[in-house]
């Protein structure tokens, strides 16, 4: 099986393929070796930073940005997102306040990404 | 009527205002007044929940807010005094700078030197000449982070996005994780406008469809938007007849340009350059008005925040020098020249009779181009170049080189 | 005269399908296929001169064109279900120039009078997109009501700014001319506002046109050519149209007038020759007066009254409104009129169609433009009218580039192309105020005065004659505009209220004070765009991108709203649909 991917780790934008082959993955098409681990990682486990925003009750505004301590894995963002719809939380908030441990069993915690003070 | 003296005061509260604030108490400016005209700082970073700031400065991937954050911890830490909820009304060509808020009311300010710092605005429906009905739905993209970041709340469930720079690019994903449904991203130019990382992460991951060479021509709806026709473009821009097509949506959202915010620089007096839509700066970031300084995006529109913070705090170098030394009479200048493929370069000039350092030039291409050398000479000679494996108008590249009085630097891009 | 319409049907129009039928009163109706818009309203204006046509009603359909009606049905019925909702003496039908002057000046009566209009707020039609000349009366055809309600409504103009806080300048017109033969046209233009009684108008010499327009010298040295004369009309002003009818409506509510806005007349109420009442989707109301001020659908309004004696032919307008960091070129509505300028101009030989202006607020103002079109609501922009609108920008350092807003209103024009204004000959206590179109604004004092004159006269004759109050009060104080104040004023102001020391709209400078007040005033602006006609707030060159979210607070706040339940102009333009968490979460 073969998938392209769009290279991200610099402008050059390489589009990288990746073919399985019996002795493990092939890349194609990067000019580089980050192209060729950037594709390798986006074809067996790609991962992304989750960013958002929760429901703060008391603070001057209604919402509060949070942010992954670490990228999660691409597959558990919507399950992740989802969970955070529904979580409150409570004026003052600081900068880097642990919001949700361990988001969905991702070994990733949720973090305040503001300082919110009261109303 | 209030009177008040500063040494510096710097008008704006983001990313430029904070770091040109800071770093002016830093270099030694003793009273430092920052004015911002919302009821907190760090701008518009703060409605900038995704991340992706700081890479240069911090090299780590912040959120806006926590870029922000970083500078306003080490902010309450100084005596640098802040006025929240204020706005500058008028700037004169002598240093004096009219405020008001509802606890001070009018105030008189007295500044040694001043920083504008106001940062920029979007452009609009009309600018960029939609046709067709006015209803509620049409919206900047700036506009729809506030609404959804900040207050709570979607503008619309069927989206489609003008313009393919970040803030279209983010926005796309941004409505997506919050339920709407993006239609999809439309560019006029041939090329997207935002960077490949965030075509892949915000439009590939979520199936956003990408349409280049394509614009909005008109709106649909009297009340709410109902409906918006997109047309391919020629070369020139311009719709191509018979090319039309409608698509259902209920909101329209545009990212289609940065105008740097000037008002109060030009009613001072200070000169502009087309261009940049900013002022001409020097390699202080110093304007045409000895002791009033521009940075961020008041003086050009870029595209790391991490550039604002720094040319935030050039300024705020030049203005601590200029407080130290006086300045009896306005500088004469040595112009920055263009060579090929560049389209600006920031500052615009160089201050005769400075001493010889680094100096950090901010310039952009004016076609994308591969394989390509960015080099600066003075005169005959090559002072610096540097290599890149492709360049592109929405990708700003920043220089440093050093310099000696009477240098006339040149910065052009070529193929190698 | 019927056999005149015929005839000229059948030899100017032969293409055309159209038959004519006239009454005894000499409305002529017309009916059949024309080929296409453009020619059907040609056909109707043709008719309409006729010598003894005292106007046309078209039945007319045009070859692929289709005429959207309004169907009145669900407001007669909402109204019916709702039962009656009051009994007053006057009725107004629309809020918008002509029906606030109205109100304001049957307010100095006692009388019980209110106001219905289907928009949010007042002055919602065709009122907020006129470009805001109160033109001198130069422009309009000897004889003809709009030449005397022009004139003398431009003259009143002094006395209601002075009593209503809004602004009127004086700034004048002067057109000047660089070649010697337009000295006959500019001669035929004086010849025209002298038999109107224009005030002032007068031809000036070359040194005096420069006194009057410094810039003028600019414009001498990009034509090449010396200006040689000029024709100038003092009494030419310009006011923004919708403070003039927020002024007239906020006095007349002071002074007892009530405003029901959102309220779509259905039926006009009529017995025997004379009208009863009005049915709206609020209920019914019954009057014995009710008078027609509805724009574009006065003639909807007249046939439900059962004289259906005109009909209005949209003429569609569009405006080009620039940034004030570019000034206008000219402190009076000032240009050079050219041989070629006025060869290259299409223009209606009917409408004015607007040139370079400006606003009392100093942006420049391009346009309008004028467009037949056949849907009374069609206020979109199109490419062609923007053309249109930029072709008249006469200042080579604006642009396209310092466009701001580009807006677009539709005219009610009749075939007659003058007022309707007069008590039916049909149904006695129905007053038609109809087909006013340009210059509408400036003739709008004089409009008032002889609807209120028809009315009071009446009832005179009926030997039931209005008194005078003597608690009117004429005065309405002006709001507060913190942009045209000095420090020291600003200051007093923020010490005495510091919701004036908040700025809400960074472009045009507005206060969160100036917004309170336009909220707590006598009409109330529940939208958007509502506070932006009352306040600026919006107007800018960011056009709302930053003040919005924040107007959109302050509305619900006060108005005790939810923020979904804000609209950017009235019914169905909420802005956010819903609290994205509530809405995800389900």
């Amino acid at each position: 099986m073969t998938k392209e991917y769009t290279c991200v780790v610099c402008p050059m934008s390489c589009r990288v393929t990746v073919t399985e082959t019996p002795d493990g993955l092939v890349t194609s098409g990067n000019t580089c070796k980050r192209g060729e681990k950037h594709a390798i990682a986006e074809h067996t486990r790609p991962m992304r930073m989750l960013t958002s925003t929760i429901r703060l009750d008391g603070g001057k505004l209604p919402r509060v940005p949070v942010i992954s301590s670490s990228e999660v894995p691409k597959d558990k963002l919507a399950e992740c997102l989802e969970y955070l719809y529904h979580v409150h939380v409570e004026a003052p908030v600081t900068s880097g306040q642990v919001i949700v441990e361990n988001i969905c069993s991702t070994g990733v915690d949720i973090v305040a990404a503001r300082t919110m003070k009261k109303a | 009527m209030k009177h008040i003296e500063k040494d510096i005061v710097v008008i704006g509260g983001g990313p430029a205002g904070l770091a040109a604030a800071l770093e002016a108490r830093r270099q030694g400016a003793e009273k430092v007044l920052l004015i911002e005209r919302d009821t907190e700082m760090g701008g518009i970073l703060q409605q900038c929940i995704h991340d992706g700031f700081g890479l240069h400065r911090f090299e780590a991937r912040l959120s806006g807010g926590q870029y922000a954050q970083r500078f306003i911890d080490e902010l309450e830490k100084t005596d640098i005094e802040v006025k929240l909820d204020t706005i500058v009304l008028q700037v004169t060509d002598n240093k004096v700078v009219y405020a008001c808020n509802p606890k001070d009311g009018m105030m008189e300010i007295q500044a040694g030197a001043v920083i504008l710092a106001m940062g920029c605005r979007e452009r609009t429906a009309s600018q960029v000449f939609i046709y067709g009905t006015r209803p509620a739905g049409v919206l900047t993209a700036g506009a729809v982070q506030r609404y959804i970041n900040m207050e709570g709340y979607i503008p619309g469930k069927k989206a489609v996005i003008l313009g393919s720079g970040d803030i279209g690019l983010i926005m796309a994903r941004r409505m997506t994780l919050e339920g709407i449904e993006v239609k999809g991203v439309y560019e006029v130019m041939p090329s997207p406008g935002g960077l490949t990382r965030n075509i892949v992460q915000c439009l590939d991951d979520y199936g956003i469809p990408l349409h280049l060479s394509t614009t909005v021509v008109r709106t649909y709806g009297k009340q709410r938007l109902e409906g918006i026709t997109v047309a391919k473009v020629d070369e020139n821009r311009k719709p191509i007849p018979g090319t039309e097509e409608y698509i259902d949506c209920d909101l329209l959202v545009l990212a289609v340009g940065l105008i740097p915010e000037n008002e109060l620089s030009k009613q001072a007096g200070v000169e502009m350059d087309p261009k940049t839509k900013g002022p001409v700066v020097d390699n202080t970031f110093m304007t045409s008005i000895p002791g009033v300084f521009a940075c961020g995006n008041v003086s050009v529109v870029f595209d790391l925040v991490d550039y604002v913070s720094q040319s935030g705090e050039i300024a705020a170098r030049g203005a601590v020098n200029y407080l130290k030394h006086g300045m009896e009479k306005a500088p004469e200048y040595t112009p920055v020249q263009t060579g090929s493929n560049v389209n600006f370069v920031v500052p615009q000039r160089l201050q005769k009779g400075m001493p010889a350092g680094e100096v950090t030039f901010f310039m952009r291409v004016a076609k994308p181009q591969k394989k390509a050398e960015l080099q600066c000479s003075c005169g005959d000679q090559l002072v610096k170049k540097t290599r890149y494996q492709v360049v592109a108008p929405p990708e700003m590249l920043a220089c440093t080189v050093e310099l000696k009085d009477g240098d006339q630097p040149r910065f052009s891009v070529v193929e190698v | 005269m019927i056999d005149e319409v015929r005839k000229l049907l059948a030899e100017k129009f032969a293409g055309q399908n159209v038959s004519a039928t006239a009454d005894e009163r000499g409305i002529v109706t017309l009916s059949g296929e024309c080929t296409d818009w453009k020619t059907l309203v040609r056909v109707g204006q043709a008719v309409a001169k006729v010598p003894g046509v005292r106007n046309v009603v078209s039945d007319m359909t045009a070859k692929g064109v289709t005429i959207p009606h309004k169907d009145y049905t669900p407001f007669v019925k909402a109204g019916m279900e709702k039962g009656v909702l009051d009994k007053v003496n006057v009725v107004i039908i629309g809020a918008g120039i002509s029906g606030c002057g109205i109100a304001r000046e049957l307010s100095r009566y006692n009388l019980s009078v209110t106001v219905v209009e289907m928009g949010d707020d007042v002055a919602s039609g065709a009122t907020k997109a006129n470009n805001g000349d109160i033109h001198a009366g130069h422009a309009v055809q000897p004889g003809t009501l709009k030449a005397r309600l022009n004139v003398e409504g431009n003259r009143m103009y002094t006395k209601w700014a002075e009593e209503l806080g809004f602004e009127l300048q004086r700034c004048g017109a002067l057109y000047a001319i660089v070649e010697p033969e337009m000295m006959k046209a500019l001669g035929m233009v004086l010849k025209i506002a002298r038999a109107n009684h224009v005030p002032g108008a007068r031809i000036v010499n070359a040194k005096e046109a420069l006194r009057l327009e410094p810039k003028l010298a600019a414009e001498e040295e990009r034509l090449g050519k010396k200006i040689i004369a000029g024709l100038w009309l003092p009494s030419m002003g310009v006011v923004e149209p919708y403070q003039v009818a927020v002024a007239l409506a906020e006095n007349a509510a002071k002074n007892g007038v009530k405003f029901l806005l959102d309220c779509t007349v259905g039926q006009v109420l009529h017995e025997n020759g004379q009208v009863k009442g009005v049915v709206t989707e609020k209920g019914i109301i019954y009057a014995d007066y009710v008078i027609n001020c509805a724009g574009v659908y006065a003639d909807e309004i007249s046939e439900m009254a059962g004289d259906r004696c005109f009909t209005i032919h949209p003429r569609k307008g569009t405006i080009a409104i620039l940034d004030k960091s570019t000034p206008p070129m000219y402190s009076a509505l000032a240009g050079v009129a050219t041989i070629a300028r006025v060869m290259g101009t299409k223009k209606d030989p009917e409408s004015k169609g607007g040139g370079m202006c400006r606003t009392p607020e100093w942006n420049p103002l391009l346009g309008p433009s004028a467009t037949e079109v056949p849907d009374k609501e069609d206020n979109t922009t199109t490419p062609e009218d923007m053309e249109y609108a930029m072709s008249r920008n006469m200042d080579p350092n604006a642009g396209w580039g310092d466009v701001i807003r580009l807006f677009a209103g539709v005219r009610p024009a009749d075939f007659k192309e003058d007022f309707v204004i007069g008590m039916s000959d049909i149904t006695h206590g129905f007053i038609n105020v109809g087909a006013i179109q340009s210059p509408g604004l400036a003739s709008a004092p004089a409009i008032a005065q002889m609807a209120v004159e028809i009315l009071l006269d009446d009832r005179a004759m009926g030997g039931n004659p209005a008194e005078a109050k003597t608690d009117f009060d004429p005065i309405e104080p002006r709001h507060v505009e913190f942009r045209h104040m000095t420090q020291q004023q600003r200051d007093e102001l923020i010490a005495k209220d510091p919701r004036y020391g908040r700025i809400i709209c960074r472009c045009e400078q507005i206060t969160e004070g100036e917004i309170l007040d336009a909220v707590h005033s006598g009409i109330v602006p529940t939208s958007i765009d509502a506070i932006k006609r009352r306040t600026r707030a919006g107007m800018g060159r960011c056009q709302g991108g930053f003040c919005q979210p924040r107007v959109l607070e302050l509305l619900a706040r006060e108005l005790g709203r939810d923020w979904v339940g804000i609209t950017l102009k009235g019914r169905g333009s909420n802005l956010l649909v819903a609290d994205n968490r509530e809405e995800v979460a389900k």
